[in-house]
């Protein structure tokens, strides 16, 4: 038996659904590349490898990030702190001689920031190292880091989770001005 | 220790986990959905649909024993999670939300499906049906919610045991997937068992209804997973995930337009190709929701997730004041010299085992190495002068005399 045609409702059905299935798509892929927009583990100038550093070799954070216990910024540490070791170690490795590259140049290297906070919160590396809060607990497992990747969501909420399990203050003004 | 070969050690416990919430989720989606729409038409039919409720509600294929199968899946499903993410808090509270409301929630629907014959007490049974759909679903609810935050390490530990547990957006949103998804399988089956009613009217209204249903469950998912994809956590999303979902609204698309056609018109339904894609509907669904779990949780996002125990003493004290000062020269070994040194192999420098015992019978000059190092293997870079007090020489010397292979 030969099927009759489809009848013009039909036809218009059909439309119907791959209009509504088109339009998700749309909104789908809007939300893909929305979510996308701010890479969690941005390239860098050099590649450098957290997963050696701090991982195989075992180095404390803050043998390079002197900062972190001292001041607001953990801040990324200056070339002659690299050059303390790489004045003579890995020279045959090319990213060693990317750096090396920079200190003869005297050109600072422009690293791609990872974690970034809104202008509107005061947050100190300082009061969090002194208070035992692991870096980990903000960064992740750097030392398992390849390439530094944006593991925490950085959202109000999830401070306040924190502050809230610790029993830390949740004024408002301790983290806004 | 390596986390590819970890998770091929794992992927088994994955396999069972998916296809057990695959099947897990089908079911009971199935038993509510079919019972949902059985209440709806005792409640609200006419008196042929109404003896239609009795049909609908065996698709659930409820029993006592598929009762105890389903309450057994969803404990076997929270130890998979706890074997696969032992990290994870399961609170009793998470375990209580899950099996308690199921268990009453089933014994309900059986008590209503047992009353469908009686003609008494319409409302009880009514009542009975409703609380059974609600309490089924919340256990559901519980138990995806739930499991959304197996994608948030850094929220466990706000999970305070014994008794509280943390519902989730994104766990809210496949919730809201999984009820879609049942009702467009259920759906299926509703026309399927409408064309054995024997009555015309009976088989019109299960092809409409059924076919309806499909119909709004598959292009209503669409917007769910946009719910889901909007609110699940940065470290979840992959290229893979976005794929799962543009395939996952193509079938559903898919689905709509057979359920029409199909379903819909007058003809007689082929179910096969629509249950097919219901259940295939359902695998992207935890599929998608699997894979976004093993995306998020890595050793990298769990690291620091809770605070970390302190270190055990060490070293076993001969006096108290040896004890210290060993315990302030290890102090400056973590901080200084094992940048560079171990003591069993080469890394930048050379391993204490080889060097330090040189030094057994004089101490003194391993001092002054310290305070002032010189080249002395031409295999080694030349070590730097260490920022480092007499005090603390003192102390590490001692402690490396002591660690060194003898």
């Amino acid at each position: 038996m030969k099927a009759p045609g489809p009848t013009l409702a039909a036809k218009a059905g059909g439309l119907a659904i791959a209009g509504w299935v088109a339009a998700w798509l749309l909104a789908l892929g809007a939300l893909a590349a929305w979510r996308g927009a701010v890479p969690l583990a941005p390239a860098q100038p050099i590649a450098f490898p957290h997963v050696v550093h701090a991982g195989r070799l075992g180095l404390q954070c803050t043998f390079c990030h002197v900062n972190a216990p001292r001041s607001p910024e953990a801040t990324v540490p200056p070339l002659s702190t690299c050059m303390t070791c790489h004045e003579t170690i890995a020279l045959d490795r090319p990213e060693v001689q990317k750096l090396r590259g920079y200190v003869a140049r005297g050109e600072p290297v422009t690293w791609t920031r990872v974690h970034t906070l809104p202008d509107w919160v005061r947050f100190t590396h300082k009061r969090h190292v002194r208070a035992g809060v692991d870096c980990s607990a903000c960064h992740g497992g750097v030392a398992q880091m390849a390439r530094v990747t944006r593991v925490r969501p950085l959202t109000m909420g999830w401070c306040i989770g924190c502050h809230r399990t610790r029993g830390a203050p949740t004024d408002c003004t301790t983290c806004h001005v | 220790m390596e986390p590819g070969m970890e998770a091929a050690r794992q992927l088994p416990v994955q396999l069972l986990i998916v296809l057990l919430a695959t099947g897990y989720l089908a079911w009971l989606g199935v038993v509510t959905a079919s019972f949902t729409a059985a209440v709806a038409m005792d409640g609200l039919g006419s008196s042929a649909i109404r003896r239609f409720a009795g049909p609908v509600a065996r698709l659930g294929r409820l029993s006592l024993v598929s009762a105890a199968l389903l309450e057994a899946g969803a404990i076997v499903l929270l130890v998979l999670a706890r074997v696969r993410y032992p990290a994870f808090v399961q609170t009793g509270g998470f375990w209580a939300g899950v099996l308690l409301p199921l268990a009453a929630g089933l014994a309900l629907l059986g008590l209503f499906e047992a009353q469908l014959t009686q003609e008494r007490h319409p409302s009880l049974r009514l009542a009975a049906g409703l609380t059974g759909v609600g309490l089924s679903v919340a256990s559901t609810w519980v138990l995806v919610s739930g499991a959304g935050a197996l994608l948030q390490p850094e929220a466990w530990p706000m999970a305070e045991p014994p008794w509280r547990f943390l519902p989730t957006w994104s766990g809210t949103g496949r919730f809201g997937e999984w009820t879609l998804l049942s009702f467009a399988a259920t759906g299926v089956l509703i026309a399927w068992a409408g064309e054995r009613a024997g009555d015309p009217a009976v088989t019109r209204f299960a092809r409409r209804f059924g076919g309806g249903v499909t119909f709004v469950g598959a292009l209503g998912w669409a917007p769910a997973i946009l719910f889901s994809h909007y609110n699940l956590p940065d470290v979840t999303l992959s290229p893979a995930l976005w794929a799962l979902a543009v395939a996952g609204v193509l079938l559903s698309g898919l689905t709509a337009g057979l359920a029409a056609s199909r379903l819909g018109g007058g003809a007689a339904p082929r179910v096969r190709p629509l249950a097919v894609a219901a259940s295939a509907l359902l695998g992207i669904l935890v599929v998608s929701d699997h894979v976004s779990r093993e995306r998020a949780l890595v050793p990298a996002t769990l690291a620091g997730v809770f605070p970390a125990p302190s270190a055990p003493a060490r070293a076993a004290p001969a006096a108290p004041e040896a004890a210290g000062k060993l315990a302030a020269g290890k102090a400056v070994f973590d901080r200084v010299c094992s940048l560079c040194h171990r003591f069993d192999v080469r890394l930048v420098g050379p391993p204490f085992d080889e060097t330090v015992p040189k030094y057994r019978k004089d101490p003194g000059a391993l001092k002054a190495f310290i305070r002032d190092p010189v080249k002395k293997d031409p295999g080694y870079p030349p070590m730097p002068k260490p920022a480092v007090t007499e005090a603390e020489i003192d102390a590490v010397v001692t402690y490396l005399l002591e660690k060194a292979a003898r």
